[in-house]
C-alpha cells in the first residue's frame, strides 16, 4: 500500500543504516514530505548547532501521494538546519526522484554525522548502501548523473546531486536532480557537501499499491480537466514560468538594478516571447499535464551549442532584472551555470546584484573585484561573478557566504543595500506596490520568499466573491478580503491561508502549480481531501488536511524561535518604506510600504496563527495541534 | 440595463481612472469591443496582435472564469464581466 514505505536512518560516520515504517498515527499529524521532515527536524537537530557541522540533519522525502496516481505528485523535499540563515532549511523540487524514491521502498531519509571521504547513496529496491564518490567529486550536476549511471550500469536510475557549489560550502548551493530541478533555496547543498556526501541515487521497482484505483484514476481524470482548462496552465505549457515575470515586468513589479528601479526597461530579448523563440520543446515532471520546463540550445558565445533547460521566471530576475542586462543568452547561460554547479539563482543574481550596486557605489573597489567592472549591464561581469562564486574566488568566496555574512566581511554602508529577510535574500520581484506580497515575503518561515506564503492571485483582480469562496474554506473566513492589491485590509489571512495551501501540498508531494498559486480554479483543499483516499486509504477531511499544514507551520515557527527567531526577522529592509518606485504603469508608481499600517498587518497575521505579539505560538495553539509537547521523539 | 466591465487597477489610467465600465454586446468579444471604442489605448493591454486576448489576460463572467471559450462566451443584460490579469507578481 502507499503507506507502507519505510524512514531510513544513515549515519555517515559510523556507516549504520536503520530502517522503521512510519506509524500510521504519524501519518495522520504530518502526512509526509515537508510536514515530516519538518516533525523530524525539530526533533533530530539539536538547538544551537553549527549547520555545516557533523551534527546538523539532512531530511529527504517524497510526499505521502508521491509517485501515486495523483498528478503532478512528483516534488521531492530537503531540509535541515539552513548553512545561510541559521534557521529552517527547506527546499522542494519536481522531476522524477521523489517517485523512484517511493519505488525503492521509502519516504523519508534521515541523514546524520560525516562522510570521512566522498561518498553518495545507492538506495536500490529496500536497500542502501555508502559508496566511494571519488569519480564524481569536483564533478558537474549534469556529468554527476551520467557518470553514476554509468557506474551501477541503469540508466533508469534519478539522481538527486550537489556540483561543485555544494562542495565549497557556497551557503546558497542547491541540490538537483535531473537537468534543472533544483532544491534551490537555504543552502541544503552546501548541508550535502559537508557531509562528504555528493549525491543519492534511487532506482526501484516496488509497486505502491493504490487503495481505491479505479476511483483514483477516475478522479484524477476531473483534476487533469480542472488543470489543463484553466488558461494559466495553458499559458505556462506555452511559455512556462517566464510568462509571470513578463506580464510583471510590463506593471512594474519586478525588482532591477538591485532595488534601485521596479521595471526593466526596453526588455523586448528577455520578454518571454522572445524566450519561447529560442525554445526547442517543453518538457513536464513525474505525472504533469501542464509541461512548464523549456528545453534550448544555447545560440551564441562561448556556450553556443550547450543543452539545458529552463529558464525559469527566477532565472529572468537573476541574470536580466537585478543586474540590469538584457541578453536572452546571459540569461541561458546563467541558468546553464547554476544549474551545473548547483547555485541557488535568486541568491546568486542577488549577491552579483547588490555587489554591482557596491561597486557603483564606490564600496568595492576595481581591486576588490580583481580587475573586473562590475556594473549593472556588464553581461560579462555577471557571468564571470557566477563561475568565481561556485569556486570561491576572489570577491565570489565572500559572496559566496551569503548576504548577512558578506555584508559583515565588506563592511563600510555595504548592509545598507542588502535586500534581505532572515538573511535570505529576496527574490526577483518588488512588492513595494503590494502590501499582500509584502508581507508573504517578510514573514515566510524559510526567510525571503515566493514559495511559501504568496498569495499570487491578489495581483489577478479577481470578484470578491471568487476571493470569498477560495479563502472562506476549509476554515470559515467572514473579514475583509479585497480585488484591489493596494489594500492591507484583509491581506494577512490570504497570506495565512497561501501559507496552509503550500505547506499542504508540500505534504502531498504535489506540485503548487496544481493548485491555487497561480490559477484560482485549480485544486486545493476539497480535492486533495479526495485524492488522498482514492490513493492512500487515509480518510482526512479538507480542515483535516489545513490542521495538518497548520501544525508542521507551527514546528517551523518553533524551530526558529529555538534557533533565535524574534518578531524583529518578520520585517523587511528600509527600502520598501523609504524609498518610493519609480518606474511602472501609472498606479504603481510613487509606492512605498507603510510602516504603521505594516506592523498591523503582521499583528493581524499572527492572531490569525494564534501566535503572540511576539510571534510565538500561544500554549492553546500549539494544544489544539497536538504539538504542545514536542520534541515528542516518536520517530 | 447593458453589462458591466471591471477594470483591472493597472488599466485604469486607460479608462480615465474609471473603476466600471458599462456596454452591450451579447458575447464577451463584443462587449471589449465597445470598452476599446471607448477607450482605445486599453486594446494594447488586452489584445496580442492575433486578435485574441494576451496570455495573461482572461475575463470572468459572473464569478466564473470565461476560458476556454473566453471572447465567444455568452452574456446578457445585467451580467458583470471582470478583467482579470495573472501578473502573479513574479
Amino acid at each position: 500500500m502507499a503507506l507502507n514505505r519505510q524512514i531510513a536512518y544513515i549515519d555517515l560516520t559510523t556507516g549504520d543504516v536503520k530502517m522503521k515504517p512510519i506509524p500510521i498515527e504519524i501519518r495522520k499529524l504530518f502526512l509526509g514530505g515537508r510536514g515530516l521532515d519538518m516533525y523530524l527536524m525539530y526533533n533530530h537537530i539539536e538547538p544551537g548547532i553549527d549547520p555545516l557541522g557533523p551534527d546538523n540533519v539532512v531530511f529527504v522525502s517524497a510526499g505521502i501521494l508521491g509517485g501515486t496516481l495523483a498528478s503532478a505528485s512528483s516534488r521531492t523535499h530537503i531540509g535541515g538546519k539552513s548553512p545561510l540563515t541559521g534557521f529552517i532549511g527547506s527546499a522542494n523540487m519536481g522531476g522524477f526522484f521523489a517517485p523512484e524514491l517511493r519505488w525503492a521502498g521509502f519516504d523519508h531519509i534521515v541523514i546524520k554525522g560525516r562522510a570521512e571521504k566522498p561518498s553518495y547513496l545507492w538506495i536500490n529496491n529496500g536497500e542502501i548502501a555508502i559508496r566511494d564518490a571519488g569519480s564524481i567529486w569536483g564533478q558537474t550536476v549534469h556529468d554527476t548523473q551520467q557518470i553514476i549511471r554509468e557506474e551501477l550500469g541503469d540508466r533508469d536510475i534519478k539522481v538527486l546531486t550537489i556540483g561543485l557549489a555544494g562542495e565549497k560550502l557556497v551557503r546558497f548551493a542547491n541540490v538537483m536532480t535531473g537537468m534543472k530541478d533544483a532544491g534551490g533555496r537555504s543552502g541544503m547543498g552546501a548541508l550535502l557537501g559537508s557531509k562528504n556526501l555528493k549525491a543519492i541515487a534511487v532506482r526501484g521497482t516496488m509497486d505502491i499499491k493504490i487503495e481505491h484505483p479505479e476511483e483514483a484514476l477516475e478522479y484524477n481524470r476531473k483534476i487533469i480537466s480542472q488543470i489543463t482548462s484553466a488558461k494559466v496552465s495553458q499559458t505556462q505549457g506555452k511559455l512556462g514560468t517566464p510568462f509571470i515575470w513578463g506580464a510583471t515586468n510590463t506593471q512594474g513589479l519586478i525588482r532591477v538594478r538591485n532595488f534601485q528601479l521596479n521595471q526593466l526597461e526596453n526588455a523586448d530579448e528577455v520578454e518571454p516571447e522572445a524566450l519561447e523563440e529560442l525554445a526547442t520543446g517543453m518538457a513536464g515532471c513525474f505525472g504533469c499535464q501542464v509541461h512548464c520546463r523549456s528545453k534550448y540550445i544555447i545560440p551564441e558565445g562561448p556556450y553556443a551549442g550547450v543543452y539545458d533547460e529552463g529558464p525559469e521566471y527566477t532565472s529572468q530576475g537573476a541574470f536580466a532584472g537585478e543586474p540590469g542586462c538584457r541578453s536572452a543568452n546571459t540569461i541561458l547561460v546563467g541558468n546553464h551555470l547554476v544549474n551545473i554547479y548547483g547555485l541557488d539563482n535568486l541568491e546568486t543574481g542577488s549577491m552579483i546584484a547588490w555587489a554591482m550596486e557596491l561597486y557603483e557605489k564606490g564600496i568595492l573597489t576595481i581591486k576588490d573585484t580583481d580587475g573586473l567592472e562590475l556594473r549593472f549591464g556588464n553581461d560579462e561581469a555577471l557571468i564571470e561573478m557566477v563561475h568565481r562564486i561556485a569556486k570561491r574566488q576572489g570577491l565570489g568566496d565572500i559572496l559566496a557566504e551569503g548576504p548577512l555574512r558578506a555584508a559583515e566581511k565588506i563592511g563600510k554602508d555595504s548592509i545598507k543595500y542588502l535586500i534581505h529577510v532572515k538573511g535570505m535574500s529576496n527574490l526577483h520581484s518588488d512588492e513595494r506596490a503590494t502590501p499582500a506580497l509584502a508581507l508573504g515575503i517578510a514573514t515566510g518561515s524559510r526567510g525571503a520568499d515566493h514559495l511559501r506564503s504568496r498569495p499570487a492571485i491578489d495581483l489577478y483582480h479577481l470578484p470578491e466573491s471568487v476571493l470569498r469562496s477560495i479563502y472562506s474554506q476549509p476554515v470559515p473566513y467572514d473579514g475583509p478580503l479585497s480585488s484591489d492589491y493596494h489594500d492591507y485590509e484583509g491581506k494577512p489571512w490570504q497570506v495565512r491561508w497561501q501559507e496552509m495551501c503550500y505547506e499542504a501540498v508540500d505534504c502531498l508531494g504535489i506540485c503548487k502549480y496544481h493548485t491555487v498559486f497561480l490559477g484560482a480554479t485549480l485544486p486545493s483543499f476539497e480535492e486533495w481531501s479526495e485524492l488522498l483516499y482514492y490513493n492512500t486509504g487515509l480518510e482526512l477531511s479538507p480542515l483535516d488536511i489545513w490542521n495538518v499544514a497548520d501544525r508542521a507551520y507551527n514546528i517551523e515557527r518553533l524551530f526558529n524561535i529555538r534557533e533565535g527567531m524574534t518578531r524583529e526577522h518578520d520585517w523587511l529592509v528600509d527600502r520598501y518604506f523609504d524609498e518610493p518606485t519609480k518606474l511602472g504603469i501609472p498606479n504603481i508608481q510613487g509606492r512605498t510600504i507603510d510602516r504603521d499600517k505594516f506592523k498591523r498587518m503582521i499583528d493581524e497575521y499572527y492572531q490569525h496563527h494564534g501566535w503572540d505579539e511576539n510571534g510565538v505560538p500561544r500554549p492553546e495553539t500549539l494544544q489544539k495541534l497536538g504539538i504542545e509537547n514536542e520534541p515528542s521523539h516518536m520517530l | 440595463m447593458g453589462i458591466s466591465i471591471n477594470i483591472h487597477p493597472s488599466l485604469r489610467h486607460l479608462t480615465n481612472e474609471q473603476e466600471v465600465v458599462q456596454t452591450s454586446g451579447s458575447t464577451v468579444g463584443q462587449c471589449l469591443e465597445q470598452l476599446v471604442a471607448q477607450f482605445p489605448d486599453i486594446k494594447e493591454g488586452l489584445f496580442a496582435k492575433d486578435g485574441k486576448l494576451l496570455d495573461y489576460v482572461t475575463v470572468y463572467v459572473n464569478g466564473e472564469s470565461a476560458y476556454p471559450e473566453e471572447l465567444a462566451k455568452s452574456v446578457h443584460d445585467g451580467d458583470e464581466l471582470y478583467i482579470v490579469m495573472m501578473i502573479a507578481g513574479g
